[in-house]
């Protein structure tokens, strides 16, 4: 991967009418895009490959946290065996693998939401941690993974947040945490520098988030990615949601922002931007959700699929995702936009932010038109047609 | 696309910022073409990271030390360069050094790899006898007089050593990053070249260029044992791997 197309890309960023430049075109094209007249949308199956569970499924079986909690309990007994009183790495992992397998075992196949999978491994951590006469928060968020999860984090400057953002990272079962930290010039280096455990990556020059992603995303190893920033602090529990729909099969977990947002005529032209975009690629089920938007969760799959370098402009890279047939889900929701700090530049009607987003929809846009063609998921009805829906 | 001109130097180190200090220093003198400088700290406790951050390098600072290819490998990662270059931390560039490195690399499109002479090497990238004894400031004098870019002191090779190995993008992507089998190192370098060649890459030694390499070998001088081992370990896991001895590349080769 090369970080020399983000440092074009940065630049272009930074005076972004560059960008904008192909307005008139693409919005010549737009046009066409935005009002089709005349055309309904295709009908087919739509991909959604995550369940949105919890829904107009069979009644689950109620939930058995007292056999959690004695399940956690033995193991944390064995362990207590195995490893001593001391908590350390290795007793840390025996309780990652002793839930994992658990978990698997117990549920056999039949995945429970995110809530209720929580709330069966909280018993279990109890159960552990009062086996081992420990206070069962060190070992963090009682997750299930299976696979290895990276987490990514990029800051500019968020020394007051950096250091509570790591936090909420380290209470879950990571294997790794790179923060990409870019032209800082407070104090949020040593602020994550004394860390142990982190990987840290600092440019002198900034970035921006998604020079920063694609950068961190090129050095994880991980069979998953978690996707934060360093001004917002997160919970571990809400993120944990994102990791656990990633092993439930999506190659890509976008943050469901719909509950947060105001009715369509209240929201502006980046939120329908991300709608239309999504429309566009015959996802309407998405709705704003966007992977400009944070947290959000890659699979190896996805990142390999789309390419590290096109993550520097993530609607591009939801784009390809959605046409190359990944699985694009948005099945769990963080409030960012409350926590969302406003600042110079992402408020206000016109601001950069703004223009950069707008100019990476458009691009993404063309690469779908590229793809697909003008019509893009829809297609012109016959005036027969056209006729009858008018007539109903 | 990457930079066109830039070169991304990547430098390995761990627990050697007076070494990196005067790796640094004399690149920021001696490098006349565009250049970045990746430093990929090996979980150093001497002041590194803090250094680094000062000097506004890109820093990649890994937790623990894992080792020379793994370390390579995160900074070819985030490299934006149109040529990759790995520098070890105890070397010294001298003037004109990447300029007539790029010289050669550039002279054809084959042309995958180019590798410096040293003070401090094996093989044929180990410069004539009888120049011994000088102190670095002095080769830095020699390598004044010495580099002066002449392609018929330009030699095909089979195996170019770490130390200094410059590739192009072309042969990154082609033969992808190090093989971190070979951790903590040793052999990844012959490795690398091995698949380069297998790609149809060319490997020229500059017998033009000098460079100084103070060749610290802490792990060599403070554990001759483990590091025997070490060596023998990853020759084998070389000659598994290739059915080849390593050992036969270092030897003498054709004129390009």
């Amino acid at each position: 991967m090369t970080r020399s197309k983000k440092i074009i890309r940065t630049r272009k960023r930074r005076n972004k009418p560059a960008v904008f430049r192909g307005r008139k075109k693409t919005t010549r094209r737009g046009r066409t895009l935005l009002h089709p007249v005349g055309s309904v949308r295709k009908e087919r199956n739509r991909r959604r490959p995550v369940q949105r569970t919890g829904k107009s499924e069979p009644p689950r079986p109620k939930l058995d946290l007292s056999a959690a909690y004695a399940a956690g309990a033995q193991a944390g007994a064995e362990s207590l065996q195995l490893h001593g009183k001391i908590n350390g790495p290795m007793s840390r992992s025996h309780f990652q693998s002793a839930l994992t397998e658990w978990f698997a075992d117990h549920i056999a196949g039949n995945r429970p939401p995110y809530s209720e999978a929580l709330a069966l491994c909280s018993s279990y951590q109890k159960g552990y941690a009062a086996s081992r006469q420990e206070n069962e928060s060190i070992y963090g968020v009682p997750l299930p993974l299976v696979s290895k999860a990276s987490a990514v984090i990029t800051a500019c400057n968020e020394e007051d947040t950096i250091g509570k953002v790591i936090n909420e990272l380290e209470r879950l079962p990571l294997s790794e945490i790179i923060v990409v930290l870019n032209g800082c010039t407070d104090n949020s280096f040593s602020k994550v520098a004394w860390r142990k455990n982190i990987i840290l990556v600092n440019f002198p020059d900034r970035l921006g988030h998604d020079v920063g992603r694609s950068v961190g995303a090129a050095l994880v190893t991980g069979d998953s990615i978690l996707f934060v920033d360093g001004d917002m602090e997160v919970p571990a529990e809400e993120l944990g949601a994102f990791l656990y729909e990633q092993e439930q099969g999506a190659d890509v977990v976008l943050n469901d922002i719909s509950r947060y947002l105001p009715p369509y005529e209240r929201q502006d032209e980046v939120t329908r931007c991300k709608l239309y975009l999504n429309q566009a690629l015959d996802r309407p089920d998405l709705r704003s959700n966007s992977l400009t938007a944070v947290p959000h969760v890659l699979s190896r799959k996805a990142l390999e699929t789309v390419g590290t370098e096109m993550l520097l402009v993530p609607p591009k890279a939801q784009a390809i995702a959605i046409m190359e047939g990944l699985a694009v889900a948005a099945p769990c929701s963080a409030d960012v936009i409350s926590r969302n700090r406003l600042r110079q530049g992402n408020s206000g009607a016109g601001n950069s932010v703004l223009l950069l987003i707008l100019g990476d929809h458009l691009e993404a846009l063309n690469e779908a038109i590229r793809r697909k063609g003008t019509k893009l998921s829809w297609e012109t009805a016959s005036r027969s047609q056209l006729a009858k829906v008018r007539n109903g | 696309m990457s930079n066109r001109t830039m070169t991304s130097i990547i430098i390995p180190t761990y627990n050697g910022l007076e070494l990196l200090i005067k790796c640094i220093e004399s690149i920021r003198k001696y490098t006349d073409v565009p250049y970045e400088i990746i430093v990929v700290d090996n979980g150093s406790n001497d002041g590194t990271k803090e250094y680094c951050r000062k000097e506004r390098l890109i820093l990649i600072s890994l937790p623990e030390n894992r080792g020379f290819p793994v370390a390579c490998n995160k900074g070819l990662a985030v490299a934006a360069g149109e040529q990759l270059l790995l520098l070890n931390n105890d070397c010294r560039v001298t003037p004109n050094w990447l300029s007539q490195l790029l010289t050669a690399l550039n002279s054809a499109e084959d042309i995958g790899a180019v590798g410096p002479v040293t003070n401090y090497a094996s093989g044929e990238q180990q410069i004539a006898a009888g120049l011994g004894g000088q102190d670095d400031d002095g080769w830095i004098e020699f390598a004044r007089i010495f580099n002066r870019t002449d392609r018929s002191k330009w030699m095909g090779v089979k195996r170019l050593i770490g130390f200094c190995l410059m590739f192009k993008r072309s042969v990154y992507e082609r033969v992808g990053p190090l093989d971190e089998d070979f951790s903590p190192g040793h052999y990844e370098d012959d490795d690398y070249c091995y698949r380069a060649v297998k790609e149809g890459f060319r490997l020229l030694i500059c017998k033009d260029t000098f460079i100084y390499h103070e060749g610290s070998a802490s792990f060599r001088e403070t554990q001759p044992q483990e590091w025997k081992l070490l060596i023998e370990n990853n020759r084998k896991r070389f000659m598994n791997k290739w059915g080849a001895d390593p050992r036969q590349f270092i030897q003498k080769e054709e004129s390009p």
